[in-house]
């Protein structure tokens, strides 16, 4: 499911050849990053300890760099750092896709500014007007 | 979990690596000591204690670097010594024009900063 | 899926471990696993470790060009002691060695105990280190050597203290990693976690020969 990237701007030249939106050979499992709270925590504590840095308050300070520690420290202990996309989740959500743009009435430039534009456009290899 | 079994092969090679780590701590203790005892104990020119502070400082980093982080000359070791001299190319950049500058602005304007 | 766009790396299983890609603290053969995810780990964190070392390099050069800056105030031979420095010299030399035995214990033995007593010993030294630093400061702000009475001295304190506190940093996270370590046992983590942080520790020892040779010896000749 990786795109694969033959020249600049492929996917602009797979529409304008109207090879657009195909279904790829086989689906594969996608490993993401998996969610963390730390990079919320340090926001909040950097904003405190900022703040506190500002207007003298050292208990302020001390105790946003402790939680920052504890996050960090309790962050090594994580073990499920990543998250699997499954093949078949990424194959029913891309036949998904590829469904609705299907169903897709494709316009042209002149009804770009109108209610018909459902953001698929005609590709110029079938005569569309640009 | 217990101590792993080490074939012929590999006990070799514990006991170079070993010996590697010792050697490079005498050589670093060598490079520590000249330049205290100098200090401590000799009364030579202060240039020439500088320099030899200086080089025996150099010295030490590359044992360091050889030894206890094992960054040689090998081929496939390029990526990372290359990172490195790299590195002190832009120090030697920043602070050798940091100097520079500095010590020409107090030659000319602030005499009582020349150390 | 994710491997695809990661550069192959040439991997011959039965190259032995000199020959490995990376410097630093190879993990052998013995660690097939670990050796892959070492590779970019070990890489990064030396790229790291180099925008640290040029953090110092500048710190040093504001240090050379304060040296003057001192404004009636003590300088150099009057707030150092030599006998303090070489303490505190030979404690991080020390541990930087034990830290290599704790490396080949990780690397050869995977020896939970061996590992476990040299990583406790390298500990004991680095906060060793830092009592003698901390006590270091405490006869310099009673010899009237404090942070704000010349440009000189506030270069001092936002070069030496800053290498403390990396030490500092380097043994909180050894002991988290020795939690790590009693909890999950000698995992992937952990092993590249110690690699890094041999990498760190070795680091802060180069630094602290900038250091001792310029700031204390240089003062004190």
């Amino acid at each position: 499911m990786l795109p694969e990237i033959y020249s600049i701007d492929a996917f602009m030249t797979e529409k304008d050849r109207g090879q657009g939106w195909q279904a790829p050979d086989r689906y594969e499992d996608i490993e993401m990053p998996a969610n963390s709270a730390l990079g919320v925590v340090i926001a909040i504590t950097g904003l405190a300890m900022a703040f506190g840095l500002v207007w003298y308050m050292w208990w302020l300070v001390i105790a946003a760099g402790l939680v920052t520690l504890v996050a960090i420290i309790a962050r090594g202990f994580v073990r499920q750092t990543t998250r699997t996309i499954s093949a078949s989740e990424v194959q029913r959500t891309h036949e998904h896709w590829l469904e609705q743009v299907r169903r897709t009435t494709p316009i042209n430039r002149s009804q770009e500014q109108t209610t018909a534009n459902h953001g698929l456009p005609v590709p110029p290899i079938e005569g569309a007007v640009q | 979990m217990s101590a792993r079994r080490l074939n012929e092969h590999e006990a070799r090679e514990c006991k170079t690596e070993q010996r590697s780590y010792v050697w490079g701590f005498a050589l670093a203790l060598v490079l520590t000591l000249i330049p205290f005892a100098l200090v401590a104990f000799a009364d030579i020119e202060r240039l020439t204690l500088w320099v030899t502070i200086g080089a025996c400082a150099l010295l030490q980093v590359v044992v360091h670097l050889r030894f206890f982080m094992h960054i040689t000359l090998d081929k496939n070791k390029r990526e990372d010594l290359l990172l490195i001299l790299f590195t002190v190319l832009i120090l030697v950049i920043l602070c050798g024009g940091t100097l520079w500058i500095l010590f020409d602005l107090y030659q000319r304007m602030l005499p009582n900063m020349m150390p | 899926m994710s491997q695809n766009n990661v550069i192959p790396i040439e991997h011959n299983a039965t190259q032995d471990a000199q020959k490995t890609r990376h410097p630093g603290l190879n993990l052998g053969p013995a660690h097939a696993h670990e050796e892959d995810t070492r590779e970019e780990m070990v890489f990064g964190f030396w790229v790291f470790m180099m925008s640290d070392l040029i953090i110092f390099g500048l710190l040093f050069a504001t240090y050379v060009t304060m040296l003057g800056g001192t404004a009636g105030g003590p300088g150099p031979s009057e707030l150092f002691e030599m006998k303090s420095a070489f303490i505190e010299t030979m404690l991080l030399l020390a541990s930087s060695f034990t830290f290599g035995m704790a490396s080949l214990a990780l690397k050869y033995r995977e020896d939970r105990t061996r590992l476990v007593f040299w990583l406790v010993v390298t500990l004991l030294l680095g906060v060793a280190f830092l009592f003698f630093e901390l006590k270091d400061f405490h006869t310099m702000f009673d010899n009237g050597g404090v942070p704000s009475r010349s440009g000189y001295l506030s270069a001092f304190f936002s070069l030496v203290p800053l290498h403390g506190l990396h030490v500092t940093g380097a043994c909180i996270w050894l002991v988290a990693l020795l939690g790590q370590l009693a909890v999950y046992g000698l995992d992937a983590p952990v092993k590249t976690g110690i690699l890094r942080l041999a990498i760190l520790w070795h680091f802060l020892d180069i630094v602290w020969i900038g250091i001792f040779s310029l700031v204390y010896l240089g003062g004190l000749s």
